[in-house]
């Protein structure tokens, strides 16, 4: 058959090889070749952009062209499903730490993954604050709750919420905050994904709860009090069963 | 001036590519003949506001599904998992219309993210056929070939109109025919888009596309980008192809530089009324 071997050699020179790879099937001029090839770099660069928009922005274009396609080159996607594409950038950018990129880069990459995910989640409904009126007081304590199934937690050494968001949302820099550690919530309680820096014991009492330790429990070794718990309530991070 | 109201509103008249940023003003349109298409690909998804958007547009316009990534003309065989997510799909929301190209995007385990150009040789034309099989097969109903937009001219021993008729005999498939690639792959390999179009099996055609195209940077080929308005010459072969076919479910493909949605519905007005002329002419021929 006179295609034998032609996917794998013009996959080959999708992947950076000559055009040469492709000569014996061209029935004429090779110089449409290299279009398939930079068309193909493109949209790995542009889909990838498009997933992590605060890397792109704190990247500036041109550097984040070039570690999109070192990432490419290394994790090509395996399907058509773009919106999953670059699950592992952020430790890909870790492992790498490119040169003259902010060192806070991996961290900004798990807030716009988070985003992703919150927004592709399952639909769930939420625990409303008015489901637990019936609850008698004595019993909340007891309560187990499972979180939203969009509830994502990211973790930072520095406060990144407000830099990270001003890149993604408005392509402004914003320095990053202290180095005090912070978790933001990135969550879809309806059909619009929210976002915002948890207080330590907010953190410290989802973790609990995630856990599956009940409230009384959970509230009392994360050092909060109720109204810690009514405003997670009020922000609907709680699936309703 | 009397405008044609033949064509119900829920039929498939020109229809628009669904964006995201377009998903209210398409839900609240009431426009006659309007439809959507969107890639299945971008609703493969757990859940989330675009499952719900699309949901609720399906209520109010017909849906196509127009699928990149099946690889129909790769060398591997369709990937089961993707079919059923197609399938799944097709289920959900009851599209009127499902295509896919004459063209591979995924080897190896790779997904190249581009529809790619297959040799017109004996040997591709049955492993094309056999995939499509399998695919019809996986999806309980027949599907759209859709010809490619070529930046290479590559060895074979058929055109592609030969190719395309011999799939469409073998598998029984249907034809979406994409007529800014009949033009842009005419410029590019300096055929005939005319000659083309007279060899182009019009009976298996299904749905028609309609976009624009651009000049790449060093100006020696042109570049089917979805990135621009719809040509003239494009245009032109549209009327010559539909006064032969009679209407045809039409769409304005547009996948970059996205302007306001006023503007695309003045471009999918134009492919309309077009289509309403062509019904109105088929009935005083009958």
């Amino acid at each position: 058959m006179r295609e034998a071997g032609f996917h794998d050699c013009f996959a080959s020179m999708l992947r950076g090889g000559d055009t040469v790879t492709v000569a014996a099937f061209a029935g004429g001029t090779l110089t449409g070749f290299p279009v398939y090839r930079n068309s193909v770099v493109r949209s790995a660069i542009e889909v990838l952009g498009d997933n992590y928009p605060a890397v792109r922005a704190m990247s500036g274009e041109g550097n984040f062209a070039a570690l999109a396609k070192a990432y490419w080159t290394a994790h090509p996607p395996r399907d058509g499903v773009m919106a999953h594409y670059g699950s592992g950038f952020a430790d890909y950018i870790a492992a790498e730490s490119p040169l003259g990129m902010p060192s806070i880069l991996p961290d900004i990459a798990r807030l716009d993954r988070a985003w992703s995910e919150a927004h592709l989640a399952p639909d769930s409904a939420i625990l409303s604050p008015g489901a637990l009126a019936g609850v008698e007081p004595e019993r909340l304590a007891d309560l187990t709750l499972r979180l939203h199934p969009s509830v994502r937690l990211p973790r930072s050494d520095r406060a990144l919420h407000a830099s990270w968001a001003a890149a993604r949302f408005e392509g402004r820099m914003v320095k990053a905050g202290p180095e005090s550690g912070e978790t933001v919530l990135v969550w879809r309680p309806y059909q619009e994904v929210r976002h915002r820096a948890l207080e330590p014991v907010e953190a410290a009492l989802l973790d609990q709860l995630a856990a599956g330790v009940a409230l009384g429990l959970a509230a009392e070794r994360a050092g909060c009090g109720i109204e810690s718990f009514i405003r997670l309530l009020k922000d609907g991070v709680f699936a309703r069963d | 001036m009397i405008t044609s109201t033949r064509l119900p509103p829920r039929a498939m008249g020109a229809g628009l590519g669904l964006k995201p940023a377009h998903y209210r003003a398409v839900l609240e349109s009431d426009a006659p003949g309007l439809w959507v298409e969107v890639h299945p690909e971008n609703y493969m998804l757990p859940g989330g506001p675009r499952l719900h958007w699309l949901e609720a547009i399906a209520q109010r316009h017909p849906v196509s599904l127009h699928g990149v990534s099946l690889s129909l003309g790769g060398a591997d065989r369709p990937d089961p998992d993707h079919l059923k997510s197609l399938r799944e799909l097709i289920d959900r929301y009851r599209p009127a219309l499902v295509s896919e190209h004459l063209a591979w995007c995924r080897h190896d385990g790779i997904y190249y993210g581009d529809l790619l150009p297959l040799p017109y040789t004996a040997g591709a034309l049955d492993r094309f056929c056999d995939h499509v099989d399998e695919v019809q097969d996986a999806l309980g109903r027949s599907i759209l070939i859709e010809n490619p937009s070529l930046y290479v001219d590559l060895k074979g021993d058929m055109t592609e109109t030969e190719f395309l008729v011999e799939a469409v005999r073998r598998t029984g498939c249907g034809l979406l025919l994409d007529l800014n690639n009949v033009f842009v792959t005419a410029i590019n390999l300096k055929r005939d888009a005319l000659g083309y179009l007279e060899t182009f099996p019009l009976d298996a055609v299904g749905e028609i596309h309609l976009a624009g195209h651009e000049t790449d940077p060093d100006g020696s080929l042109l570049i089917d980008t979805h990135g621009a308005p719809v040509a003239d010459a494009v245009w032109s072969l549209y009327r010559e192809t539909i006064a032969r076919t009679g209407p045809v479910p039409t769409l304005i493909e547009r996948d970059n530089n996205l302007p306001p949605f006023v503007e695309l519905m003045a471009e999918r007005e134009r492919a309309q009324a077009l289509l309403e002329y062509a019904d109105e002419a088929a009935l005083a021929d009958a």
